[in-house]
């Protein structure tokens, strides 16, 4: 549905996004994290037509963004990072002129406006100045104004920010609910949040795609933390030796114990096998557990090395 | 169209919203009051002639004109409410001409408030109407110049108050080039200067349209430079997008 198409982007000297291609079907929701400055708002300016790249292109079912912006922009629902809303108007007022800005009108508007007020919460505030209001209620007015038009694609630059723990969690929930027939895609730095919402992360850095894989994938449903006792320096060796197995990573090694990380070949379960190792080899089983690694690990290791993380 | 109408009604109220309207409507009022009333001396010529007023407009427009645009593109940048405005399903020339509707017609009700004048001049005694009305126009067309100049150069200032001085500058520019005063130090140096800048500038324009004078020529004038600015203005808001 969405191609990004080998992007770049340059602010003067300043190669903010270089050469970024992935491609987001119908229905997912992405993740796009990464450290600050790497790249993720540009690159979500880029899809929305606000920027045009320097280089390649962003293409929604078929059409050029930049060519045809307005063609675009019709079906995207776009929350940016700094969730900018005219202070001087009311809520009702400010998400009323979105919606005809968008070409909603009559009864339409109304039941539209209704949906986008009672999913985001704001009910109660609707008379409300802007400038009165909290950070967390104003940023619940941008992300009504960004569902406002029933959009097919959700772009959203940080939707959580300056909400408390449960406007959080009823956030998520709207945005997996959305996901149901929409495709999303958030930024955000709260590396939980993509754990629980989404369907895909991509991470950024530098400007460039560091990791773009499936949620489950990333946190390794299948690793399993090895720790045997009365084992010999060659264990690693005849861990890799076993059939699926594709990694093996040694990790703390006490006096008598050893510790591994194995990750199977796709959806391999090395349980049995791994057990059956030990058994063979008369070491001491200690521990055979599932490592849910965090989104944190990845993050940690796709940023540090500046590499590709497993 | 409707897009252009509903930012139109959109910018309009907002100016009522942050009161800028009444002040502006305000100050419009009353310095055409002093200019008419009291250094006009229209008591003292005991004729019903409204031109003092008229003569006020070109300068009157000129100061305060430029405190209203400077608000427009620059707050916008400022805010970051751009971003949302661009990615709108509006084409530029909508966004344009959306804001520069909403701008002139504030300008308009001002005008409009100051009726009081001509009204006082024909219960006084016999004004003669047709030139009221064409001065009415030649202000209108006049005021609708300098809010697309003052756009397009608020376009480019991210803070208001740089705007307020860019759009004042370039509204200065179109507005004084043809002021009798320039004119005179014009002749001094050559007389093409003196028929390029009377030919460029507003004032003249203005003054022959006030006079009653409708020439077609001064009326496609005014449309012409506001179509080119608005058009610029068009031109940089896609330059934004490459940016």
């Amino acid at each position: 549905m969405i191609e990004v198409q080998s992007i770049s982007k340059r602010y003067g000297s300043f190669l903010a996004v270089r050469d970024l291609s992935f491609s987001v079907s119908r229905g997912e929701i992405i993740g796009l994290v990464g450290p600050n400055g790497a790249g993720k708002t540009t690159t979500m300016k880029i899809i929305t037509g606000y920027l045009v790249p320097n280089d390649g292109r962003v293409l929604i079912d078929g059409g050029d963004v930049a060519l045809d912006p307005v063609k675009a922009q019709e079906r995207i629902g776009y929350l940016p990072e700094s969730n900018p809303i005219y202070p001087e108007m009311s809520v009702q007022d400010y998400l009323l002129w979105m919606g005809k800005m968008r070409g909603l009108k009559g009864s339409r508007l109304v039941e539209r406006l209704s949906y986008a007020v009672k999913a985001c919460d704001i009910e109660g505030r609707l008379t409300s100045t802007v400038r009165t209001l909290s950070k967390g209620l104003r940023q619940r007015v941008g992300i009504a104004q960004a569902i406002l038009h029933d959009p097919d694609i959700l772009i959203l630059d940080e939707p959580t920010s300056g909400l408390d723990p449960n406007q959080i969690i009823e956030i998520r929930d709207l945005i997996r609910d959305l996901g149901r027939d929409k495709t999303v895609i958030l930024s955000t730095h709260i590396l939980s949040e993509v754990e629980e919402t989404c369907s895909r992360a991509l991470m950024i850095v530098g400007g460039t795609l560091a990791v773009d894989d499936r949620i489950d994938h990333l946190l390794g449903d299948r690793t399993l933390h090895f720790r045997v006792a009365k084992a010999g320096d060659d264990t690693a060796e005849l861990l890799r030796a076993v059939e699926g197995v594709e990694e093996v990573r040694p990790l703390d090694a006490a006096k008598d114990t050893r510790r591994f990380l194995v990750v199977p070949k796709d959806g391999i379960d090395l349980a049995p096998a791994l057990f059956h190792l030990a058994v063979e080899r008369g070491w001491e089983l200690l521990e055979l557990s599932p490592a849910r690694r965090s989104l944190e690990d990845v993050f940690r290791e796709a940023t540090v090395s500046g590499g590709v993380a497993s | 169209m409707s897009r252009v109408l509903v930012l139109a009604s959109k910018e309009f109220k907002s100016y009522f919203n942050s009161w800028l309207a009444y002040v502006f409507i305000a100050c419009f009022v009353t310095v055409s009051m002093l200019a008419h009333f009291y250094w006009g001396e229209f008591f003292g010529t005991g004729r019903a002639d409204i031109s003092p007023f008229f003569r006020s407009l070109p300068l009157t427009l000129l100061i305060l004109v430029p405190g209203l645009t400077m608000r427009q593109w620059a707050r916008e940048s400022e805010m970051g409410s751009i971003e949302l405005l661009m990615t709108l399903p509006a084409q530029g020339w909508q966004l344009v001409l959306g804001k520069f509707l909403g701008t002139l017609g504030l300008v308009a009700v001002a005008l409009l408030c100051t009726a009081g004048i001509p009204l006082t001049a024909a219960w006084l005694g016999d004004l003669d109407w047709g030139p009221v009305l064409a001065g009415y126009l030649a202000a209108l067309l006049l005021g609708g110049a300098y809010v697309a100049l003052g756009l397009f150069a608020s376009s480019w200032f991210r803070e208001q108050f740089l705007a307020l001085i860019g759009s004042a500058a370039l509204c200065s520019l179109f507005g004084l080039m043809s002021w009798p005063k320039v004119l005179g130090w014009a002749s001094n140096i050559s007389e093409t200067a003196v028929s390029v800048l009377g030919f460029v500038g507003f004032y003249g324009r203005f003054e022959a349209i006030q006079r009653g004078v409708i020439d077609f020529r001064d009326v496609a004038w005014y449309l012409s430079i506001t179509a080119l600015f608005l058009f610029f203005n068009v031109c940089r808001l896609h330059l934004r997008r490459l940016a």
